[in-house]
């Protein structure tokens, strides 16, 4: 079960997150990103509803960051201590910036 | 196929339509002769009473009066005689009398063409209604038709008052109605005829109306569709032939072109299951080869007794993105890696050949022994070409098997668990590095550690941790540690065996979502 709620204000895009982020959920939220990504500068991730994030999801979070490097900037917050520590092991930590 | 069948739609359709004729008829001709009869009924009756009426206005009422009394003839009573013998002889009337009924039912004449004054019969008459006529001075309203043992009769009945006004008598006009029966048989008989022959011509022109329109066409259909079904082949034109200009030629030409579309439809799925067979076999053949791939031949190196190694990796799919490897870089250094590719399938599975031959020839290039170059190498390598945005963790130790220390870089992988000669196990955690081909010139951290003789080391993938029952719980890192401390001396493949049988056991008749792979190494130093 996921819930994508997305809020585009001009170039900022706020993605908000529920539920699990995994292999059989992470193509809805990779769809959301391509059809909105155009454009942005400002892209954030709330994660604060997210229980769960397996590796088909931080793909589609570490391609977001790719597309992101070139156009603006990529935040991801309000990471509970769970998906924290997927992204400490994972070392995404060093890639994301996590607020 | 053919089952028995007691009537084909043609047999109900004929039933139907030869039922629904003679209905008509019967009921046409009941119909009929009962109208009939009340009108010839009423005609007759009302001419009796043409009769009567005549007869009461020459008759003297008073004498009648009298003769109710006296019961005896005089002269007039005979003048009367011959007057009614003379109107009864050209009038037709079957009988002519004047009786006075009485309430035990029976009438006593005054006169009566066929007896005597005085004489008493019974009155085959419905009575109440000659009392009514008697004791109110009024006509019957019925016709007073009756079987008797005088003939079928109907009864015009007047009654005679005297000069005060009260009813002194009855007079009856009967009239013989044996004649109408004879023409009611007639006129039936000619209806039944003139009927039959219209409800057969009709019978046989709507018999051919609804064959051509109806039957036929749902016949044609119906040998088609079975024809059809036999051998979904789209040959039989007949059902194009169905030329009804109506719904039925609807049916048909939907029917021929549905036939049409499954005959494609089973065409294309041909194609398409004769393609999926192709990759499928494909797939299995992939399959084999990624498994050949990883060293599966334990033990690896039988002369080193230094160490002792196994591994497994059990694909959720047909091929998946989990590898291990081991190798000796040269006498003294053995490399060990467990790795994961980011997603499933094919993909996964081709990404992960790339980077198991990437790592092992970086590795085998130089004697750094350095895992923290040789992953920012194969990343660089990975990333100059990977549009896909896969990525791969990987957990690469080296290690110098003379003297047991050695480096390990950990890029985004499970952290590993580590038991001490008589220690347990437990998880080696430290900050790792980002996964392999992540970003583009990510540098990784590596470290060092020492093995004593009798210490073990076992890696793995998410596939372990993340193994999920029907109750969607994980199996998780305390079950796993639990698991491996249960038989903590085990050799290398018991302990492998013990925690696959420990999370089939969690898990039990749950899918498996991901690949599940262990690595276990067990170092004794030179002896």
């Amino acid at each position: 079960m996921l819930n994508i709620n997305k809020v585009k204000e001009g170039s900022k895009l706020t993605i908000a997150i529920e539920g699990r982020l995994d292999t059989t959920t992470a193509p809805q939220l990779e769809n959301v990103i391509n059809e909105e990504i155009e454009g942005v500068t400002d892209l954030t991730f709330d994660l604060k509803a997210l229980d769960y994030i397996s590796s088909a999801g931080l793909r589609v979070l570490l391609s977001s960051q790719k597309i992101m490097n070139k156009q603006g900037n990529m935040v991801v917050k309000n990471s509970s201590e769970e998906v924290l520590e997927i992204f400490e092991v994972t070392g995404f930590s060093d890639i994301f910036t996590i607020e | 196929m053919k089952t028995k069948r007691k009537l084909g739609i043609h047999g109900k359709a004929l039933i139907g339509i030869l039922l629904f004729t003679l209905c008509m008829n019967v009921l046409m001709c009941l119909s009929g002769s009962v109208i009939f009869d009340k009108v010839v009924q009423k005609l007759y009756n009302e001419r009796g009473y043409v009769v009567a009426h005549i007869i009461l206005k020459q008759l003297d009422h008073d004498k009648i009066a009298e003769y109710t009394q006296t019961w005896e003839e005089d002269e007039y009573y005979r003048k009367m005689v011959e007057y009614l013998e003379y109107i009864q002889e050209f009038s037709n009337a079957a009988y002519i009398y004047i009786g006075v009924p009485y309430e035990d039912k029976t009438i006593k004449y005054v006169y009566d063409s066929g007896s005597h004054i005085g004489f008493e019969d019974p009155i085959a008459a419905p009575f109440d209604e000659l009392w009514t006529a008697y004791t109110e001075g009024v006509r019957p309203t019925s016709y007073l038709v009756r079987h008797s043992k005088y003939g079928y009769l109907t009864s015009s009945c007047l009654p005679v008052k005297d000069s005060k006004g009260n009813v002194v008598a009855l007079l009856f006009v009967d009239t013989n109605m044996e004649e109408i029966q004879t023409t009611l048989f007639i006129f039936i008989r000619n209806m039944v005829i003139i009927a039959l022959l219209l409800l057969s011509v009709f019978c046989l022109l709507n018999w051919r109306y609804v064959s051509r329109n109806l039957i036929d066409p749902i016949v044609t259909i119906r040998d088609n569709i079975n024809k059809f079904a036999e051998t979904a082949v789209f040959d039989d034109t007949s059902i194009m032939q169905i030329r009804t200009n109506d719904e039925m030629e609807d049916l048909a030409k939907s029917i021929s072109k549905m036939e049409a579309e499954i005959v494609d439809y089973i065409k294309s799925i041909q194609i398409i299951t004769a393609e999926k067979e192709r990759i499928s076999a494909e797939l299995n053949v992939a399959t084999k080869i990624q498994a050949d791939m990883l060293p599966s031949i334990f033990p690896p190196f039988p002369n080193r007794k230094e160490f002792d190694i196994y591994a497994t990796m059990t694909p959720a799919k047909e091929v998946g993105g989990d590898f291990y490897d081991f190798f000796l870089i040269d006498d003294n250094h053995l490399a060990l890696v467990m790795a994961d590719v980011a997603g499933k399938g094919v993909p996964a599975a081709l990404f992960m050949v790339n980077a198991k031959t990437l790592i092992k020839n970086r590795a085998l290039m130089d004697n750094q022994y350095s895992p923290a170059q040789i992953l920012t190498d194969v990343n660089n390598q990975i990333c100059a070409t990977n549009d896909t945005g896969l990525f791969v963790t990987v957990w690469l130790a080296i290690i110098d098997l003379t003297t047991g220390k050695g480096l390990a870089s950990n890029a985004g992988h499970e952290h590993p668990a580590i038991k001490r000669k008589d220690g347990y196990y437990e998880f080696d955690v430290y900050k790792h590095s980002p996964a392999v081909a992540a970003m583009d010139g990510i540098r990784f951290r590596e470290h060092e550690f020492e093995l004593h003789p009798g210490d073990v080391f076992f890696v793995y993938t998410d596939g372990v941790t993340e193994a999920t029952n029907a109750e969607e719980e994980l199996y998780g890192s305390d079950r796993l540690l639990k698991a491996l401390n249960s038989d903590k001396d085990a050799n290398a493949m018991q302990l492998l065996q013990n925690v696959q049988a420990d999370i089939n056991e969690f898990v039990k008749e749950s899918p498996q979502f991901d690949d599940i792979t262990m690595l276990c190494f067990r170092y004794f130093g030179l002896k």
